[in-house]
């Protein structure tokens, strides 16, 4: 079920209201939030919610079989077997495909027939985000950070569809505690969690929808018909559409727990206005950073065993990081390009010391270099191939003095507004929710209804499916 | 008294944070609740004649019949309150014209091309499609010859070369699938010699003028691009009953279904090649659902009959070109050098991009063998 269809407003009415009705009797609450994650997920395909409800089961068992060892090495060597037996299916569902094609083709230059059947394997929706979820709660209880939970808070907290499908990636004693208690039917931050719903709903309606029409789409699908300028507008426009469509989906996500009482961390915070990779890294897709840099950078060592480690360490984190969007190239050498581009930046601090950025004109030096590189980034990141991301970037220095009709005001506009839009003072946003959470009830239904109808009016018909829950 | 008392009361209870600044007002479950349910009827009135529109133009079936059942009534309460003529200003106001079809008309995008030499007085260049609907003969009162009048009396049936001055104009129109092939002939052709244009609507087709015309849309297209060639391929979207324009259906499965569609896809054609374009129209690929092989076979061989009696048009029989050695569905297909690749998407329907990259070159062969294409004007040996 996607978020902005009529189906999931009717499926959210319905659960709004039986939540809060079930909130003081727990148990029976726990069971209907397992069974209404269970239909949002099925919306997709019923076919796979057995893949789900076994994730649960590894981790709840995985977790159970951690706790009881006696000794550090039985609990590192269950931890280990557990996060594997959690990554199996992930790595099935992702990188078969991708691994018996390239076998088959290896096999047939010797002229021996494949070894491995073809198979086209759908991903399953949101498999990454309820893996991850799966292995940081199975490492939790196995580092003492938690206690294990029981096996229907486990499936409640894996399933929980806010979060299911693409993040926030929440931890367990983030979540699981929430779960446990009954949440506070009187104390709701409806301004802040419909600001954040329907800011969203624009972000993925209008704005991603606009700028993957009118000039990402068609540039990036054929970059050598196109001129430079052109090219440089599509890459700046996806660097806006990879933002506006996943900070979309989950600041809606964050919104709709918001409603049901729960709070979920924040997942974005205006990463185009980061002055250097590793602060980008702080600011997107936060929850992922920081389960990449507390489960896999940090096991690796982290940056404790001195620079050349560190650096291979933070090389490994963003390579894997990038395998993880899928098994091709294009995705390496997305990872690759941020690795570098962090380990450079750390040799820079180190050799310089911490340079703290006071003038206004060395922040927005700092910005707009880090934001050029990120750039560079997502043209690997959305090209088909590497051959094809080499294209954009030739076009970019051959398409000179070429017709633009692609770049008119209404892109350009939006380009710029979006990227202005991460610079504007912190303290907007709230002034805004404080004066919509004085008004009456009907009257913030009525002013939503209005946003609502601009947006959908504004926007397509129907809705692509988010770019990250390929992912 | 009582009534001065409350509001000073609610004045100095407002939330602050522990800086002083106002801080945000927490909600009941219950206050929330009163707000999403004003939310959702406002916008539903607003929206009414939107949505009313939308179903109206879906399959015929029970899912249209309950929409329509359902949206009539809120439409009518719209109209009684006064908010249907607000919410239509205000589409229109940002840039949603209520009154067109529901599929949106075709905008072209901006070329920069010589401009096109005059046709000939004969071709009519009225709004209405020349073609007959679904359901009417052709040649009836809406039908006439298509658009083709006198016209040129011999149609030049090889490509002629392009220049940079003067590019070959090449078009792609049709369905979800044409989308992605579109995209993969622009990358196909040599921008320096060849302009295309990929006017791919998604869900769109034959059988529902009434959600997107294509043959008005096809008379729009010729008169102000007049492609020199034209790629169709479209169907996935037709497997169901079609309306006539005096709003009667003809049921899917039944032989008047097939009539009108052959007349349509006939008519399409003519409007396509009315002014001397070369047409190519890729048939319907072999897809992973069964149930849906006998309807794509029936439309497959409509299309190909088509274009064999249009000397300016041949037929791509791309469910051959990616099914296996046995007649089946795989999405793993060899290309032109016998390198296995993956290349139809997961839904078992649509192409992965290196699939449409292949269609493409398909494409783009069988219009050279049936017109001679221009070898410098696409970037691959043909």
């Amino acid at each position: 079920m996607l978020f902005p269809t009529i189906d999931f407003a009717i499926f959210f009415v319905v659960v709004f209201a039986l939540h809060w009705v079930l909130n003081p009797y727990r148990r029976a609450w726990k069971w209907f939030a397992l069974v209404a994650s269970y239909v949002f997920y099925a919306w997709w395909d019923v076919h796979l919610v057995w893949l789900l409800a076994l994730v649960s089961v590894l981790a709840h068992v995985g977790a159970a079989w951690v706790e009881r060892a006696r000794s550090s090495q039985v609990r590192s060597r269950r931890t280990k077997l557990s996060v594997i037996s959690l990554l199996l299916p992930l790595a099935w569902f992702k990188y078969y495909g991708f691994f018996a094609l390239s076998l088959a083709n290896a096999f047939d230059d010797v002229g021996i027939s494949a070894p491995l059947p073809l198979l086209q394997i759908v991903l399953p929706v949101g498999i990454s985000f309820y893996t991850f979820m799966a292995i940081s709660y199975v490492v939790d209880v196995s580092r003492l950070e938690i206690v294990p939970s029981p096996p229907l808070d486990v499936f409640v907290y894996l399933s929980f569809f806010p979060h299911l499908v693409a993040g926030p990636i929440v931890r367990g004693d983030e979540l699981l505690p929430q779960i446990r208690r009954r949440r506070d039917a009187s104390s709701i931050d409806v301004s802040r969690a419909t600001y954040l719903i329907f800011g969203g709903l624009f972000k993925k309606i209008v704005v991603s929808s606009f700028l993957a029409t009118n000039i990402v789409d068609p540039v990036f699908g054929a970059p050598g018909a196109h001129s430079a300028l052109e090219v440089l507008f599509a890459v700046y426009g996806y660097a806006i559409v990879i933002y506006t469509d996943f900070s979309a989906y989950t600041d809606i996500a964050i919104g709709v727990a918001e409603l049901l009482g729960f709070s979920f961390p924040t997942n974005f915070e205006r990463p185009y206005a980061a002055t250097s990779l590793q602060d980008f890294w702080r600011r997107w897709h936060i929850t992922l950073s920081r389960w990449l840099r507390d489960y896999l950078y940090i096991p690796l060592g982290g940056s404790r065993r001195g620079r050349v480690r560190t650096a291979f360490n933070v090389m490994a984190t963003m390579l894997l990081g990038g395998l993880w969007h899928g098994a091709g190239w294009t995705f390496v050498l997305w990872g690759g390009l941020h690795g570098v581009g962090q380990v450079v930046g750390r040799w820079r601090r180190a050799r310089r010391g911490e340079e703290t950025l006071t003038s206004a004109a060395a922040i927005l030096r700092a910005r707009i270099v880090t934001f050029h590189l990120v750039c560079l980034g997502w043209v690997f990141f959305r090209a088909d191939s590497v051959s094809s991301a080499f294209s954009v970037l030739g076009r970019l220095v051959t398409g000179w003095n070429e017709p633009t009709s692609l770049v008119t005001l209404g892109v350009a506009g939006t380009i710029v507004g979006m990227l202005a839009l991460q610079n504007v003072p912190r303290s907007i946003g709230p002034r805004i929710q404080v004066g919509f959470s004085r008004l009456a009830p009907a009257l913030q239904g009525a002013m939503l209804a209005t946003v609502l109808f601009v947006t959908t009016s504004l926007g397509p018909q129907g809705v692509a499916p988010f770019i990250y829950f390929r992912f | 008294m009582a009534r001065d008392v409350l509001p000073s009361i609610e004045r100095t209870t407002e939330p602050r944070t522990e800086d002083g600044r106002p801080a945000r007002r927490r909600r009941s479950a219950r206050e929330v609740g009163v707000a999403i349910v004003v939310c959702l009827v406002v916008w539903t009135l607003l929206f009414a004649p939107v949505l009313e529109r939308n179903a109206e133009t879906g399959p015929v079936g029970a899912r249209r019949s309950v929409a329509l059942a359902v949206l009539r009534p809120i439409t009518g309460i719209s109209d009684m309150l006064g908010i249907t003529p607000i919410a239509e200003g205000a589409l229109r106001a940002l840039g949603d014209d209520p009154d067109v079809q529901a599929g949106g008309e075709l905008e072209l995008p901006d070329f920069e091309l010589p401009p096109l030499p005059s046709l000939d007085p004969a071709t009519p260049t009225g709004p209405e499609p020349a073609g007959p609907g679904p359901g009417e003969e052709p040649g009836g009162e809406a039908g006439g010859d298509g658009g083709r009048g006198d016209g040129p009396a011999e149609p030049e049936i090889e490509l002629r070369t392009p220049t940079s001055d003067t590019p070959l104009r090449v078009a792609v129109v049709g369905d979800s699938l044409s989308q992605g092939l579109g995209a993969a002939i622009v990358q196909a052709f040599d921008p320096d010699l060849a302009r295309v244009l990929a006017l791919g609507r998604q869900s769109t087709g034959l059988s529902r003028r009434d959600y997107f015309s294509w043959p008005r849309a096809m008379r729009e297209i010729q008169a102000k691009f007049r492609p020199d060639l034209l790629f169709i391929m479209l169907g996935t979207n037709d497997a169901q009953p079609q309306l006539t324009s005096d709003g009667r259906s003809i049921p899917t499965g039944s032989t008047a279904w097939v009539e009108a569609y052959r007349a349509s896809a006939q008519a399409f054609l003519r409007e396509s090649t009315a002014s001397g374009t070369h047409v190519v129209w890729v048939g319907l690929p072999v897809v992973r659902d069964r149930r849906r092989w006998a309807f794509y076979r029936r439309v497959n061989g409509i299309y190909e009959d088509a274009a064999a009696a249009e000397p300016l048009a041949t037929y791509v029989d791309a469910w051959s070109t990616f099914d296996d050695r046995d007649g089946r569905f795989t999405a793993f297909v060899r290309n032109e050098r016998g390198v296995l690749q993956e290349m139809r998407a997961s839904d078992g329907l649509h192409f992965t991009p290196t699939g449409y990259a292949y269609l493409a070159r398909v494409a783009i062969r069988a219009a050279d063998e049936a017109f001679r294409m221009p070898e410098r004007a696409v970037g691959f040996r043909l």
